[in-house]
């Protein structure tokens, strides 16, 4: 009897030893936290040669995992500074206000742009960046005339095409301008179902890729501004719009019902998820996908892939012959909870990725980004990228509006899900829409 | 005898059918973390894949998810917290059951409501108090400290039930009577005769514990503590995710859980037994 | 027990045995919970440094929010099928596998499989289930409603949710079931088969009265776990298709995180908790009237 609760306090005490012994070890990997307080840590870190600054950096991008790691690697040993790379999937602005709120936060963050307006009280200001006139204040996020972000990538939106499979049906090259009017596009694809491509094209069921890439071209396309969809979005506000009278929002619903007659998943197109429209482009099932240059694992079966702006019936303003681009991801530093040292630390980073050729090696050529600046010179090597890159350094580029709210995908994602599935028409739609806005502060 | 033969083959088929069903989706992980990416997407249900039976899943797994430590961290952070959970529960437990004081009574209805707390509620004013406040995130002993704050209501519940309806009362008095303290009468009397709850809250709480990733995810910051939940979600994109390795990732998950459940059943099904013989 | 303890006693004996579990539950739930109330007389967004005081605007806001009260309708009817079946389920494969048949523990083990994987996990096992699995194997076999994949209807996709939270949840009250009936004094069940009962008659008067407790566990457990379902909301259906399926839990989240109105968020889960405790201590309360003292 004595001996089982001997053996039960034994085992507590052992595990609870255990615990402790534990965590003990750990502590030395917390250096890089709110370093007003960790004090002790730093004395007790092995590598105290002299001060030597440890940042750490969130990547959002689950493709470039693993070239962050490398590169972080490779800056240690070029500069001394240890760089930390995290990456999570949560959503970021949620994992965001959950470090914010428990003091723990990152030196650098990956983050969109709406982010930045959300998080701008915790941010440094880098207005007098050197790289700020290079492509920081065309692509970077400007409030208040300060600007707090570092464009990382610029990414464009549009119509896929697997020229591949189109011209193996054609039998002439595919040369997207001669197919930049709704009509001409609706011969070609025509021509590919009697070719026996049965369904040509695929669209997403995501309510992101619905309300935020596709609808958004409707904010976008309003004079190729930011001062231009701004205005368009405030009289949405304000309830001065009607959308069912609105040319672009019709230009543009008559293009939506045109893919979606085409529509690989049209017997069940909330089915449609991302990844298997993604296989289904690739092995050349389809010939065109709404999506973005962001796609990199279409090509397993042909590199003839690139991208164009989606034909409409409204060619005003040229938006025909404009692919919407924009600095979708940015680098911004946290200034709340972080060190001088460490602020210039990052800052160096950043210099680093646009001045140094090692840094430039990096966003090009490992992690396949247009970069957005204008000093860089190095071409893009992913074909979608390349196809991408030709529209930017035409000044073919159409504005992206991004600081939409952060529940319209969810929202008037739903609205066009529902739209795509037949549930309401196109007036609905317009008015659930004009509702969404009128919400809105 | 012909009529009780054939409710027992109907009653074997109904389970068998049911069985397969409850069983059906471990089959489907199973078979697609053999398979490629495309396999798993266009064919989910072939037995084996057009580019045929892969072990690279579980390769790239174990290698981008740093698949042993997190394991190591599991195990460390459950097998703990489960231990200190039944001993601190269960000695709540028998105090609240036995005695009919206000304290008593006023954690034993708090416990039971806070049952019915959802998470949400708690997460942001947690992490601000402890993190904000006390800088006590991303260490694994405070995980194990929030885990037994979480836990602890359940496992009390479910002590508490069991000392009431299963312990008998002349026991303990006659313990009593022979000089025996409260401890005393706890560990050596009450605490062996509370076997069966003891296994069947072990389950419980390793399972809760070993998979949960919300709260584990708020705590540990620092990448060398991250547990297995943690470590798969480096496998979701944010538009698209590597379905062999997540299947992958998660068969291995499973294995150690379903090792452990396999060797307590003996145990369930005796101390159950024992029990209802006693009682 | 002894009448009159000495305070001193009683409060080292209550220290000493409730201290560590109690102190643990104050510190990580208690005063969290406080702080979080605090929150919800605020207009705070969740990230600012800046959280106004609102008093009570929160709480009236509440009754404008259609959404909400929307997505609480669906919670509960959610939840009533829910827990009906589930413990239908689970009461029927407890009995099935108690009555001393060969391989009882093969199939108990195969019944609770389903807890051994947990939240997201299994909501996204499902999904890939419904939406690829099943119906590649609608088309291959030519079955007209398992073609198109139940996650594009609402009303489907809210059978799915149903279908799999009982998959879930049966196998672990099964469990509780199972040591219930164990739990049955031989005696009881001997003395009705000599006055001459038939299984269904046992079955009527003698075991399920016995399992009074057993119930009221198990409807606890499942009434609080439905209401609060928000990992598999998520990962099975997400709310879709086209916010259809977005149950409480899952809007008061978005509410609080995605639309960074966290203040008002924070209220309805905390109004979520009060509603859902209310149901669930009724329903101990009624149970532990029906109680047949052991």
């Amino acid at each position: 009897m004595k001996k089982i609760k001997l053996s039960y306090i034994g085992l507590a005490l052992a595990v609870t030893v255990m615990m402790f012994a534990g965590c003990g070890k750990v502590t030395d990997g917390n250096e890089n936290s709110s370093a007003a307080q960790s004090q002790q840590e730093v004395k007790e870190d092995k590598e105290d040669k002299e001060e030597e600054v440890s940042i750490t950096l969130l990547n959002t991008k689950s493709e470039l995992v693993e070239q962050f790691e490398t590169m972080a690697k490779q800056y240690k040993e070029q500069t001394g500074v240890n760089i930390e790379t995290v990456f999570t999937s949560d959503v970021v602005s949620t994992h965001l206000a959950e470090k914010y709120a428990s003091g723990n936060t990152y030196t650098i963050m990956m983050v969109d742009r709406p982010d930045v307006y959300d998080f701008q009280e915790y941010l440094l200001d880098l207005s007098d960046e050197k790289w700020v006139p290079d492509g920081g204040s065309a692509y970077g996020v400007t409030i208040e005339g300060k600007i707090y972000s570092f464009p990382m990538l610029i990414e464009a939106v549009g119509l896929l095409y697997n020229a591949q499979v189109i011209e193996d049906i054609t039998g002439k090259e595919f040369v997207w301008s001669d197919y930049n009017t709704i009509d001409k596009f609706r011969a070609l694809l025509d021509e590919l179902v009697q070719g026996g491509l049965e369904n040509p094209v695929a669209i997403n069921k995501e309510d992101w890729s619905l309300a935020n890439h596709f609808f958004g071209q409707l904010y976008n396309q309003q004079g190729n501004s930011a001062e231009g969809s701004q205005k368009f979005i405030d009289s949405l506000k304000e309830g001065n719009t009607k959308l069912a009278d609105d040319k672009r929002f019709n230009s543009l619903m008559d293009s939506f019902d045109l893919l979606a007659d085409y529509n690989i998943n049209k017997a069940d197109p909330l089915s449609a998820e991302y990844d298997m429209n993604n296989t289904c482009f690739a092995e050349g099932d389809v010939a065109f996908w709404f999506n973005g240059s962001w796609a990199t694992e279409v090509y397993e079966k042909t590199d003839k892939i690139g991208m164009m702006p989606l034909p409409q019936s409204d060619a005003a303003e040229g938006v025909n012959d404009k692919l919407i681009s924009g600095a979708s991801k940015t680098l911004v530093i946290d200034k709340q909870y972080t060190t001088e040292d460490q602020q210039q630390a990052a800052k160096d980073f950043l210099n680093w990725l646009v001045y140094d050729e090692a840094g430039q090696s990096f966003m090009v050529d490992d992690c396949s980004i247009i970069p957005a600046f204008a000093n860089i010179n190095k071409e893009v090597a992913a074909p979608l990228s390349v196809s991408a890159q030709k529209f930017i350094q035409n000044q073919a580029t159409e504005f992206w509006y991004q600081t939409i709210p952060g529940d319209h995908g969810t929202e008037v994602g739903a609205m066009l899900q529902k739209y795509l599935s037949g549930g309401i028409d196109r007036e609905q739609l317009a008015s659930e829409v004009e509702s969404y806005w009128a919400k809105q502060k | 005898m012909e009529k009780r033969k054939l409710g027992s083959v109907i009653k074997y088929a109904v389970l068998t059918l049911l069985l397969l069903i409850y069983i059906f989706p471990f089959f489907m992980v199973l078979i697609n973390a053999f398979k490629e990416k495309a396999d798993v997407i266009k064919n989910p249900m072939a037995l084996i894949g057009k580019s045929g039976f892969i072990l690279s899943n579980f390769r790239e797994a174990v290698r981008k998810m740093d698949f042993f430590r997190a394991l190591g961290n599991s195990l460390l952070i459950t097998g703990s917290s489960t231990l200190l959970i039944i001993i601190i529960s269960a000695m709540a437990a028998y105090i609240i059951a036995r005695k009919n004081w206000m304290a008593c009574k006023l954690f034993h209805v708090l416990m039971i409501l806070s049952l019915a707390i959802p998470f949400q509620v708690l997460m942001i004013p947690l992490v601000s108090i402890y993190g904000g406040i006390f800088h006590m995130l991303n260490y694994r002993s405070t995980l194990i400290f929030m885990h037994l704050g979480f836990s602890v209501s359940m496992s009390c519940f479910l002590f508490h039930g069991a000392v009431k309806s299963t312990i008998p009362l002349e026991l303990e008095d006659a313990a009593a009577i022979d000089g025996c303290g409260s401890f005393k009468i706890f560990f050596q009397i009450v605490l062996p005769l509370l076997k069966p709850t003891i296994v069947t809250t072990v389950i419980i709480n390793t399972l809760n514990l070993w998979n949960d990733y919300l709260l584990p995810s708020l705590i540990l910051g620092d990448s060398k503590l991250y547990t297995l939940p943690i470590a798969t979600r480096i496998f979701y994109g944010a538009f698209s995710s590597d379905l062999g390795l997540i299947l992958a990732a998660l068969v291995l998950m499973i294995l150690p859980i379903l090792a452990l459940y396999l060797f307590l059943q003996k145990y369930i099904i005796e101390g159950v037994v024992a029990g209802a013989v006693k009682g | 027990m002894n009448k009159k303890e000495p305070f001193l006693h009683k409060s080292l004996l209550f220290v000493g045995f409730a201290g560590p579990a109690v102190f643990c539950f104050m510190l990580v739930m208690v005063i969290p919970f406080i702080y979080g109330i605090y929150l919800t007389l605020t207009s705070w967004n969740g990230i600012s440094a800046d959280k106004a005081f609102v008093g009570f605007e929160n709480y009236t806001a509440i009754f404008q929010d259609v959404q909400f009260w929307n997505s609480l309708g669906l919670t509960i009817l959610y939840s009533a099928i829910s827990v009906v079946f589930i413990n239908v389920l689970a009461f029927g494969l407890a009995y099935l596998v108690t009555g001393g048949m060969k391989g009882q523990n093969f199939f108990r083990a195969g019944f609770f499989t389903p807890n051994l994987i947990g939240g997201l996990v299994l909501g996204y096992i499902w999904q890939f289930i419904f939406s690829r699995a099943m119906v590649s194997a609608g088309n291959y076999l030519n079955i007209g409603f398992l073609s198109t994949s139940w996650l594009s209807d609402p009303g489907k996709a809210l059978a799915a949710l149903i279908i799999v939270s009982v998959w879930q949840y049966s196998g672990f009250m099964m469990l509780i079931y199972i040591a219930g009936l164990m739990s049955i004094p031989k005696e009881l069940l001997e003395a009705g088969i000599i006055d001459g009962c038939g299984k269904g008659q046992s079955l009527r008067y003698i075991i399920l009265p016995q399992l009074n407790s057993s119930f009221v566990i198990c409807l606890f457990l499942s009434i609080t776990r439905c209401f609060m379902t928000y990992d598999l909301n998520l990962s099975l259906t997400n709310g879709g298709p086209f916010g259809s399926t977005k149950m409480a839990a899952m809007y008061v989240y978005q509410q609080a995180f995605v639309s960074k109105n966290y203040g008002a968020g924070q209220t309805e889960a905390v109004v979520l908790f009060l509603i859902c405790a209310a149901i669930s201590i009724a329903q101990v309360y009624i149970g532990k009237r029906n109680e047949v003292n052991a």
